[in-house]
């Protein structure tokens, strides 16, 4: 009970950085009805199985009368709502993925989705606040145009919340899937642990003292899953 | 060795770091990638050199095996379990190599699990057995060590020598015996039923006493005399004009013919028949098979072969197998073939084997007893002529021809023809062999 307890705690811990951003973004733009409906019909599809037949209706219904209204009185506004309202649930559809994850996989990519994806919509939105522009225009603006980019500046909070969120995934990881070896692998998680912190502090630094720290930081990751490569796959298949 | 998961997982950090740097510029992001990224990799190094260490000697395997048969097919149910002697638990994946002339009906013939001294894995599956098969051989298991994320991994061959004789091997032979003596009016040989032997046995001496002979063949006086030194003898009989008929098969991948393996199921469908034969007529069998894949002991009878179950065991390890023999057996042979002996070579040339049977009929002639040369007619197994296949036909039989007649003289030539090994005799009436 109290592992599991644990284990709860880390993937809450997990999932609080992508849900913090998402708070903040929903927090910033306007909640018109038919963005909630586009959420909400998006996050009904991991309704239990019993509820399954709310579904069809919760996508179909919004889709097709905003489809009808903009047919019948040119108004594109509910339809653009609606887009945006599907795009502003794809963070919360990854947090979900977190939750349902069955391997390391699964846990790592629905991770890394959930933080991109709330921080880019998060990115959007305080630019939305800015021009007073609806979403999904925004953020095909952001795309089309990519200055749009460097004008935003993320608050340093977001820095300490996405490391102790990673922190807290990579040993909900190592306690879920790592049921065996565990006595004899104990120290790796420890040495990993600290090396990629270690490699992270020095990127930082280098950045406080020079323009460019993402030279620097390609190269060490590069250099390192190049050696996992050679090491641990192509020179071991080609000895076996 | 890296898994497929730890392959994906580092392309998957990869693609990911070098999106969120160069695409688009975000060095919030980047460093969480960075983190992951290094992480992992450093965890697989670590992990792959731990895994390195251990010893995958205390793993353990057992394995029972039941045949039974369901609607005149043969089954064997399977079971293979799995443990650690000692150390800490070991995440593994059994992946159990399949015997030759098995497949797979029910289950699966692997399994994944975490194995320790308490905690065993179970591998329960049920194999089909083809029906000229009287007799499965279990080799190797693979064994796969995970590591704790399962991001890599270290196979393990382990050995496991468990066999089975399948009942209904012996139903067979019963049937082809009486279809044999529909289909052969005059054999050669002496394997006919005008028997060119007697039963009268003959005291030729004395032997250690070895597993396999009557207990009313110990020499109980000569155990007396030295019952102190505690070895039992037997006495040694020969039969007064036994023919010792010696078959040599050569298991190169030259005998692989046929979509569906038709040479193989015909070469054990004639061997089962001179065995009957021989059986009849109160013969010994003996079994040379040119097979790099078995063990000495394992390719050639010790002793006569009287036994149908032990027959089925010998014809069930005539599978086509790459790389050419040792020739160590063809030394044994030279010591063993005497003039009252008869050999039967199954093969087909070209092989990598030639030499080995070369020196066996060279064995032959030298002391003067008869051989058969069985080859198969390759125009009755290959279907769907025309072209290439033609002209590789007809070069195969130049090459047949060619070796034919320089090694010959003094012996009888067999074609074996697809479904047609039951007629031999009329095939050997054709060739104007009797």
């Amino acid at each position: 009970m109290k592992v599991r307890l644990i284990n709860m705690a880390l993937l809450g811990a997990t999932m609080l950085t992508p849900l913090i951003i998402s708070a903040d973004y929903m927090a910033r733009i306007v909640l018109t009805p038919f963005l909630m409906l586009g959420l909400l019909s998006l996050l009904s599809t991991y309704l239990p199985p019993r509820y399954q037949f709310a579904v069809i209706p919760l996508i179909y219904a919004p889709a097709i009368t905003s489809l009808a209204i903009l047919v019948l009185d040119k108004q594109p506004e509910y339809l653009i709502d609606l887009a945006s309202g599907y795009l502003v649930s794809l963070p919360l559809i990854a947090a979900v993925g977190i939750l349902r994850s069955q391997n390391l996989r699964a846990l790592l990519s629905t991770y890394i989705a959930s933080l991109t994806s709330s921080y880019f919509l998060w990115a959007i939105a305080v630019q939305a606040g800015a021009s007073k522009e609806r979403l999904f225009l925004v953020m095909i603006n952001l795309f089309l145009n990519r200055q749009g980019w460097g004008e935003i500046s993320p608050p340093q909070y977001f820095a300490g919340l996405a490391a102790f969120s990673s922190i807290a995934m990579v040993t909900y990881a190592w306690r879920e899937y790592g049921s065996a070896l565990r006595h004899d692998l104990g120290e790796a998680f420890i040495v990993t642990a600290t090396l990629a912190s270690l490699a992270v502090a020095l990127v930082v630094a280098y950045s406080l003292f020079f323009s460019d720290s993402v030279a620097l930081g390609l190269l060490i990751t590069g250099a390192i899953s190049f050696y996992t490569l050679l090491r641990a796959g192509v020179l071991e298949k080609w000895r076996g | 060795m890296l898994s497929k998961e730890g392959v994906l997982l580092l392309i998957s950090l990869t693609t990911w770091t070098i999106l969120l740097s160069s695409l688009l510029y975000q060095p919030f992001l980047f460093l969480v990638s960075i983190f992951l990224q290094i992480y992992y990799s450093v965890y697989i190094l670590l992990a792959s050199k731990r895994l390195k260490t251990l010893y995958t000697t205390d793993i353990k395997i057992e394995r029972t095996l039941e045949p039974f048969s369901k609607d005149g097919k043969n089954f064997v149910r399977t079971k293979l379990q799995l443990w650690v002697d000692k150390g800490g638990p070991l995440h593994v994946k059994v992946i159990d190599n399949l015997p030759y002339g098995t497949e797979l009906a029910e289950g699966l013939n692997k399994a994944e699990g975490v194995i320790s001294p308490k905690q065993g894995l179970t591998l329960s599956y049920v194999l089909s057995v083809d029906n000229s098969i009287g007799y499965i051989k279990f080799a190797k298991v693979d064994v796969q060590v995970h590591d704790a994320l399962k991001l890599c991994f270290l196979t393990k061959r382990i050995e496991d020598r468990s066999e089975v004789a399948i009942p209904i091997g012996e139903q067979l032979i019963a049937s082809s015996h009486s279809r044999f003596r529909t289909f052969w009016p005059r054999p050669p040989f002496g394997l006919g039923y005008r028997g060119l032997v007697g039963h009268d046995d003959e005291f030729v001496g004395v032997k250690p006493y070895e597993e396999g002979d009557r207990l009313r063949d110990v020499h109980w006086l000569r155990y007396a005399r030295q019952v102190d030194e505690g070895e039992i003898i037997a006495k040694k009989y020969s039969k007064k004009g036994e023919v010792a008929i010696h078959i040599v098969v050569d298991c190169s991948s030259a005998i692989n013919v046929g979509p569906a393996g038709e040479l193989l199921v015909d070469i054990a469908q004639f061997i089962r028949r001179l065995c009957l034969a021989a059986e009849e007529e109160g013969n010994m069998i003996y079994f040379w098979l040119l097979n790099p894949a078995l063990l000495l002991e394992e390719k050639i009878s010790p002793r006569g072969v009287h036994s149908r179950t032990i027959i089925e065991q010998y014809i069930a390890r005539i599978f086509p197998t790459h790389g050419g023999d040792s020739g160590e057996i063809a030394e044994i042979f030279e010591q063993r073939v005497r003039q009252a002996s008869m050999a039967v070579f199954i093969f087909n040339p070209p092989s990598e084997n030639m030499w080995i049977i070369e020196r066996m009929i060279d064995a032959c002639k030298k002391v003067g007893a008869g051989y058969v040369l069985c080859l198969p007619d390759m125009y009755s197994y290959v279907s769907g002529r025309g072209g290439e296949v033609e002209m590789l036909l007809r070069l195969d039989k130049m090459l047949k021809e060619k070796w034919l007649s320089g090694h010959s003289d003094g012996g009888w030539i067999i074609e074996l023809r697809k479904g047609y090994t039951s007629d031999i005799a009329r095939e050997t009436v054709r060739r104007g062999i009797v």
